[in-house]
């Protein structure tokens, strides 16, 4: 039952029906969300993918304020010229590496939230991570991260797949810990992909998963707990898991323009785990390089580029599947760059910055404003979103939890006015 | 299935097996004594002849790859053998248990047939043997030139009745296939066919490819291997050895051509390389094998050690602008003569112009390893305190360099690391001396700080700085100093091998891992080392001392009994004992060079010297 | 009385469970008890240690395990002979700073241990007072704090207490290398209460503030413990109702001689070796805690009571714990004699949610069903097929044929037998057994052997101990 609906689901993409089509209205809408619930699977209906831009991403050179003088004054080598941006309104311009994003802006599909930071902004890079990981400044408890948090908030017994899933092969980060929680860290897709798999097969044979689990229940346990019952059912989820994913992965990729950079490979990784309808809510995701003391104009272009190009083919492939409408990708760096660009053409680290989503339609692609060049707090940008207002307004408005225990705190005023969803 | 792409060594080994192994595996005392013992050893027939047959004239024009291999006799009785089995090392492996092993397995063998290997490898390849690799095919073909027809009757006979008995004893029915071609005999066991012509045995694994071969053996007038343009200038087995004290054992040419069209979708033969270190090594050989019509293999047996060979004709204009930094303007790059460190392990010597190497990178790399590359330029830049990698460091010195390693001593009784590293020196000639010196001292230093911030953070030792004059000229080190409350049970951590240093000597710079070598070379006048006239007129060279390696060996012998222990699960004994035969090995080595030269043929040339016998 | 499968928690009366057990003409002393001890109280076992463990009998193959003092001479030898290889290797080790290594040594010792017990309490102390190396980062701290374990890990739980409350890696990994008197670091001082000796409720926020108090002055300088005494609060302090508290050590007693303290501990302990659900009732550990009290909080006394006891013994306890990563890769490869490349091996465990020396946080592994998931269960399936592909596994030296030809194993359905007996521990119905039987069908080749393992791997049973 659940096999052939995902093979609908999956024959509907082929054919490319659930192209990128923009959704006008409320039904659609609504079953478009059904579509998604129907093809099956363990799949949620919403799920978010985070984008980690570690060493402090240069906000001021990704959305720039081009036209703006002191912008120029405080970057002489460093600057990106009008004739560089991609403008797109108040005098504003993007960074030429977000090319690949421009149709995703164009479709209201990428947005931008400026000047996202905190008070009293910490410029370590350990630290300040640590800050947006857990939402404490000063770890007056062993610490956990929001992630971990919500993950458990939201645990469920029927629940065989990991609830987050970080890919990479750093360390996990701290905004996936918590208690009780097991976020799993996948160095590639290799490791949810079963190396002998006659028994798949098998069960592909036989329409079923019923080689096991079905047999007659021993006794053990009867009464108290029954691990039997619970190790049964989780390996027929793991056994579908696997031969979904391999189904998946069968499916040739038509986009095909996953870029081969890093990222480009962990967002393929993350599409497919989402295409295989994993139970999993949240996915993680990390780019390193952003540290750029020096020589930062080669640099940061490419790391932008990579970012961009591997962001804009996740919502290429999410559009064909039809999960425009399902997946949200949020994007953050520990903190911003300094507006004056230092001696080594490059940047030293700084506050304030902007984030950016992409993924479903978005009632507005500029949320805020940009943070002002006259008024500078010690060098560095001020914030004017609390980075906890974000993430409240992703708990609410996108994952639709509550947000008061998973933050340590109440910051649903400041999300709704920020108004990202909906 | 025997695909295009899976040409390779192991099929060729496959085929050449049997005496390879006898050659190398039988001692002299265990040869056949009732019938060897007084006969004098066979000349080869190859070329003795008037009727002389070239077995090129009966493979395929449509081949690919041919080798020729010297006779088994050639091997076994070259007088380095004599030497090798008595050596204690030899005897240690020679009663290994996976030795042991192999030879209980060819004692069944041999009293199976009736024969002993090695007299089977002599007589079989009395006239020495013969590869081919067909394309049209897909196949792959041995000849070989036994003593005489007689002989290879008798031999087939018994090796099928053995196969024959053995079915037969077991219950299987007759594993051995017969068909006849133009009067040709032909047998299939298992995956291989053979058959004789004359005192001709022909091995292969596709039958198309045995009926072509038995065509041109009939029909002298089909196109066939002498037409083939690509193995013009061909040297076989025979060709050398004017100067008697080289014996050319192995020959083989292949047609690039070809193999490059076979491997279309590989990236063997791009020109770009994968990475900045594949471009460092390999740069030059990558445009030599892209373009290329063919090229040549061989290995040769000296009195006293083996040289191996492989080469291709060169157009200096495969290299353009954009390898200048690797052969040098008009291929005029010359490695610096290796320099005279006592007791090294080995120099490595090159041209390699980094800086603009460094600096092409934006023509040499895909996007990748550019994107890669430019954040590299950026945290070295920022460990360099803000000078640009590409043109003040790299740039500073010019493109003819040389590493060298020397195994470091260690007092006896003072701390000492517990893992012993060699040092190891970079020896450059720097462009602008007078300027460069004291930006690079200036450098060097802030690295060192650098060092030690990073350091205190992470909890690791502590450098103190010093600095000396050596023969009028500045010597600088950083020296690790040992935590006082801590207390080193187990000798001093890995960074204490190290002491890094810097010092100019003439217009050179030195930069070691350790101020001991770094001082050996500012405090002596520099020679030649005796490597020096081998490296003449060579891109690249490296040589090694395999005494001096086996010392550092032997100085972290517990290091890699561990080692052995943790990544192949052995117990204590058996760690030791593969040590203990690593060492063994590398007790019968001498020194060994690797040479790679560009002229009108690019030439990668290894040499390696046995201990004297 | 006796206790079957189906008995509940409930229905059983302490006394009985904690007595030690006897064999008996229902209940003999058999095969399947040697292999629950050994998969309970070590990390498996080969053929000749099950050999050897029926014929000593239930006390003397305890004592085995636990390497007792009254064992003969022999086993002294034997573990100064080991203790010797495993510190040339741990030496090596530290040398190259490599904590992927560290864990190899770790591997190597609980494979080859005579003592493995220890070996795996050692494991129970690493879970309970976790630390991670990703912060640590220094793997000689690492190493240090393993030691300490070790050390103590069978012996007077205050003893360890002491050392791990001035443990560099602890302190590091808990943010708590500076404890200033104006600013008292409370993560120390509720980790003590919370998880390592009372468990949540047995103390208040005001107990964390003057625990923190009491710990001012406790310091990690250069990776070492010192007391700042100008830092310390010298302040009145009132921790648990207590007020004469001079220093930090004394702070540690009062936690100490709390009432919770001997339930909180053996519960975890009878949760390590007998069950992992439900839990037990303060009632029912009851005459554990009184062994513990009465043998000065001896961890060996109330180990080897839980061993020998009739709850598990009597088999309740059979199925009643998931196979922990560590437990499940090593009980395959000892119960087969296996050697392998231990660097792989302990990069393997990541994937099953285990790695050695990186516990997911300060409350270690939860153990349990949270090591089930679907990327843990394909990874354990994963981790057969690479073991045996792997060329440097070996089985007592040599192929895995012709281990199983050793074991007078002749066919495939003897060696899914054999398989199914050493390895599964809950037994398989016969449908399941025709599907395995189905899985190897038509594997004739060499390989054919591995096939079962294999299979096995995939079969839900294989995840219980």
């Amino acid at each position: 039952m659940e096999r052939r609906t995902f093979t609908l689901g999956a024959a509907a993409a082929a054919t490319g029906l659930a192209l990128d089509i923009p959704v006008p209205g409320g039904w659609m809408k609504a079953l478009a969300s059904e579509l998604t619930v129907a093809r099956g699977d363990g799949r949620p209906n919403r799920i978010l993918v985070v984008v980690q831009l570690s060493g402090g991403n240069d906000g001021l050179n990704t959305v720039v304020p081009y036209r703006d003088e002191r912008y120029v004054q405080a970057r002489p080598k460093l600057k990106i010229n009008a004739s560089e941006v991609i403008p797109f309104q108040n005098d504003l311009g993007f960074h030429p590496s977000l090319r690949s994003l421009e149709s995703q802006w164009e479709a209201g599909r990428f947005s931008v939230v400026q000047g996202v930071g905190y008070a009293s902004p910490n410029r370590s890079h350990f630290e300040s991570m640590d800050i947006w990981h857990s939402c404490h400044r000063k770890q007056d408890r062993t610490q956990s991260g929001w992630i971990g948090r919500y993950l458990s908030g939201c645990s469920d017994s029927e629940q065989k797949d990991a609830p987050g899933v970080h890919v990479g092969a750093e360390p996990l980060p701290l905004a996936l810990v918590e208690r009780g929680v097991q976020v799993p860290s996948l160095a590639s897709i290799e490791q949810m992909r079963l190396k002998s798999k006659s028994k798949v097969m098998q069960m592909e044979e036989d329409g079923t998963a019923s080689a096991i689990g079905s047999a007659e229940k021993s006794s053990v346990g009867e009464g108290d707990s029954d691990l039997l019952g619970f190790v049964e059912t989780s390996t027929s989820a793991a056994l579908e898991a696997s031969l979904r994913l391999e189904k998946a992965l069968s499916v040739p990729d038509e986009t095909g323009d996953f870029p081969s950079s890093g990222l480009g490979e962990k967002l393929k990784v993350v599409s497919r785990l989402i295409l295989a309808g994993l139970g999993t809510q949240v996915y993680y995701v990390t780019l390193d390089g952003f540290d750029t003391h020096a020589k930062q104009a080669a640099v940061h272009a490419s790391l932008l580029r990579q970012w961009s190009d591997a962001v804009s083919a996740f919502c290429k492939r999410m559009q064909q599947a039809g999960l425009q409408e399902n997946v949200l990708v949020v994007t953050f760096s520990e903190f911003g760059r300094r507006v004056s660009e230092n001696a080594s053409q490059g940047t030293d680290h700084g506050a304030a910055a902007p984030m950016f989503l992409a993924g479903p339609k978005f009632p507005a692609p500029l949320v805020g404003e940009h943070p002002s060049l006259n008024s500078l707090d010690d060098g560095d940008l001020k914030y004017h979103i609390d980075y906890r207002d974000v993430y409240a307004a992703v708990i609410e408005g996108w994952l639709g939890a509550a947000s008061l225990k998973v933050l340590d705190g109440d910051y649903r005023e400041g999300a709704e006015k920020l108004r990202l969803f909906g | 299935m025997f695909g295009p792409a899976k040409f390779s060594f192991g099929h060729v080994f496959a085929i050449a097996a049997p005496w390879l192994l006898g050659c190398l595996l039988l001692p002299n005392h265990l040869r056949a004594q009732e019938t060897l013992a007084n006969e004098a050893p066979k000349v080869s027939q190859v070329g003795a002849t008037g009727d002389r047959i070239d077995p090129r004239s009966w493979m395929p024009e449509t081949s690919v790859l041919y080798a020729e291999i010297a006779p088994a006799g050639l091997w076994l009785d070259h007088p380095m053998r004599g030497w090798l089995t008595s050596t204690d090392a030899f005897k240690t492996i020679w009663r290994s248990p996976e030795v042991l092993k192999a030879r209980g397995g060819i004692f069944v063998a041999e009293l199976a047939i009736g024969m002993k290997l090695e007299d089977i490898a002599r007589e079989l390849s009395e006239g020495g043997a013969y590869i081919v690799i067909d394309k049209r095919t897909d196949g792959m073909a041995l000849l070989t030139k036994t003593s005489s027809a007689a002989w290879l009757k008798k031999y087939l006979d018994k090796l099928l009745e053995v196969a024959r008995s053995d079915a037969k004893s077991k219950g299987q029915p007759d594993p051995v296939k017969s068909a006849e071609y133009r009067g040709v005999q032909g047998y299939q066991f298992q995956n291989v066919i053979f058959g004789s012509i004359d005192e001709w045995l022909l091995v292969t694994n596709r039958s198309p490819l045995a009926q072509a071969i038995i065509d041109r053996q009939q029909d002298a007038s089909i196109p066939n291997l002498l037409d083939a343009r690509w193995l013009d200038g061909f040297q076989g087995i025979n060709a050398s050895g004017e100067s008697g004290s080289t014996t050319r054992v192995i020959a083989v040419q292949t047609d690039l051509e070809q193999i490059r069209q076979l491997d279309r979708g590989n990236d063997l033969f791009k020109d770009q390389a994968k990475d900045f270190g594949a471009e460092l090594i390999l740069g030059g050989v990558l445009s030599v094998l892209r373009h290329a019509p063919s090229a040549s293999g061989s290995i040769e047996f000296r009195e006293n050690g083996v040289t191996g060979e492989l080469s291709a004709p060169t157009d200096p204009a495969w290299f353009g602008k954009s390898r200048e930094h690797f052969v040098g303007p008009n291929q005029s790059g010359r490695a610096p003569a290796p320099l005279l460190v006592a007791n090294s392990i080995g120099t490595l010597s090159a041209y390699r112009n980094l800086s603009e190497m460094w600096l092409r990178a934006g023509d040499l790399f895909d996007q990748n390893v550019n994107d890669q590359l430019a954040q590299a330029d950026n945290t070295l830049t920022t460990l360099f305190s803000g000078k640009d990698f590409g043109t003040d460091i790299l740039g500073a010195i010019e493109p003819e360099v040389q590493v060298i390693a020397v195994p470091q001593t260690f007092a006896d009784g003072a701390l000492s690391p517990s893992v012993k590293l060699p040092s190891f020196a970079l020896v450059a000639r720097l462009k602008k001396p007078e300027v460069m010196q004291k930006e690079l001292k200036r450098t060097f230093q802030s690295f060192l700080g650098f060092l030690n911030v990073v350091g205190a953070m992470e909890g690791q030792p502590q450098i103190d700085q010093n600095m000396d004059l050596v023969n009028g000229q500045p010597l600088f080190w950083g020296e690790y100093v040992p935590d006082s409350e801590r207390k080193y049970e187990n000798g001093l951590p890995i960074q204490f091998n190290f002491s890094p240093a810097i010092a100019f000597v003439g217009d050179h710079v030195v930069l070691a891992s350790h101020v001991a070598l770094a001082r050996q070379l500012a405090e002596k006048p520099w020679t030649s080392s005796s490597a020096a006239s081998t490296s003449s007129d060579a891109n690249s060279f490296l040589n090694i001392d395999f005494q001096a390696l086996r010392q550092v060996l032997e100085s972290n012998e517990n290091a890699l009994i561990t080692q052995n222990m943790l990544e192949k699960g052995h117990s204590k004994e058996e760690a030791t004992k593969e040590v203990g035969m690593l060492m063994s090995i590398l007790s019968l080595l001498k020194e060994g060079s690797l040479r790679l030269s560009f002229d009108d043929r690019t030439k990668l040339e290894l040499r390696i010297d046995a201990m004297e016998p | 009385m006796p206790i079957d499968a189906k008995t509940t928690l409930a229905e059983i009366d302490p006394a009985f469970a904690w007595q030690k057990w006897s064999p008996a003409d229902q209940e003999p002393w058999d095969e399947q008890r040697v292999r629950l001890l050994y998969r309970r109280g070590a990390f498996g076992a080969g053929p000749k240690e099950i050999a050897r463990g029926l014929k000593e009998g239930p006390e003397q193959c305890i004592a085995t395990l636990l390497g007792e003092e009254s064992q003969s001479t022999e086993l002294a030898r034997q573990v100064e002979v080991f203790e010797k290889e495993s510190g040339a290797i741990a030496a090596a080790v530290r040398a190259g700073g490599d904590i992927d290594r560290l864990a190899a040594w770790w591997l190597h010792r609980m494979l080859h241990s005579p003592q493995p017990t220890l070996e795996k309490m050692t494991l129970f102390w690493h879970g309970h007072f976790a630390t991670g190396a990703d912060k640590v980062v220094d793997s000689e701290l690492m190493y240090e704090q393993n030691r300490w374990l070790r050390q103590h890990a069978l012996g007077d739980f205050r003893a360890m207490v002491h050392g791990i409350s001035k443990d560099a890696a602890m302190l590091l990994y808990l943010d708590s290398a500076t404890n200033r008197k104006a600013h008292p670091n409370e993560n120390y001082a509720r980790e003590l209460m919370e998880l390592f000796c009372l468990g949540e409720g047995n103390y208040t926020e005001k107990d964390v503030q003057e625990l923190a108090r009491c710990f001012t002055g406790w310091e990690i300088r250069r990776k070492l413990f010192r007391f700042n005494e100008y830092q310390h609060d010298e302040g009145v302090k009132t921790l648990l109702g207590r007020s004469e508290i001079e220093s930090g050590e004394s702070a540690i007693d009062v936690v100490l001689a709390q009432e919770a303290m001997p339930y909180f501990v053996v519960g975890k302990l009878v949760k390590f070796f007998v069950m992992d659900e439900p839990q037990a009732s303060r009632q029912f550990l009851e005459p554990l805690v009184k062994t513990f009290i009465a043998s000065d909080y001896s961890i060996r006394h109330v180990v080897h009571q839980i061993l020998l006891s009739n709850l598990m013994l009597s088999l309740w306890s059979v199925g009643r714990k998931v196979r922990s990563p560590v437990e499940y890769a090593l009980e395959i490869v000892r119960s087969m004699e296996a050697t392998a490349n231990l660097d792989r091996l302990a990069k393997m465990l990541r994937p099953l949610g285990q790695a050695l020396f990186y516990p997911p946080n300060v409350k270690g592994w939860d153990g349990g069903r949270a090591w089930i998931n679907s990327s843990t269960l394909i990874g354990r399936s994963n981790f057969v097929v690479d073991l045996l592909g792997d060329t440097n596994t070996r089985f007592a030296g040599g192929s895995l044929e012709n281990w199983i030809r050793a074991q007078g194993i002749d066919s495939k359905e003897a060696w899914m037998e054999w398989l199914t007996k050493s390895l599964v521990a809950v037994p398989i119905p016969d449908i399941e057994r025709d599907a395995l039987q189905k899985g190897m069908a038509g594997r004739t080749n060499a390989n054919g052997w591995t096939a079962p393992l294999i299979s096995l791997s995939q079969n839900p049973r294989i995840h219980l101990s």
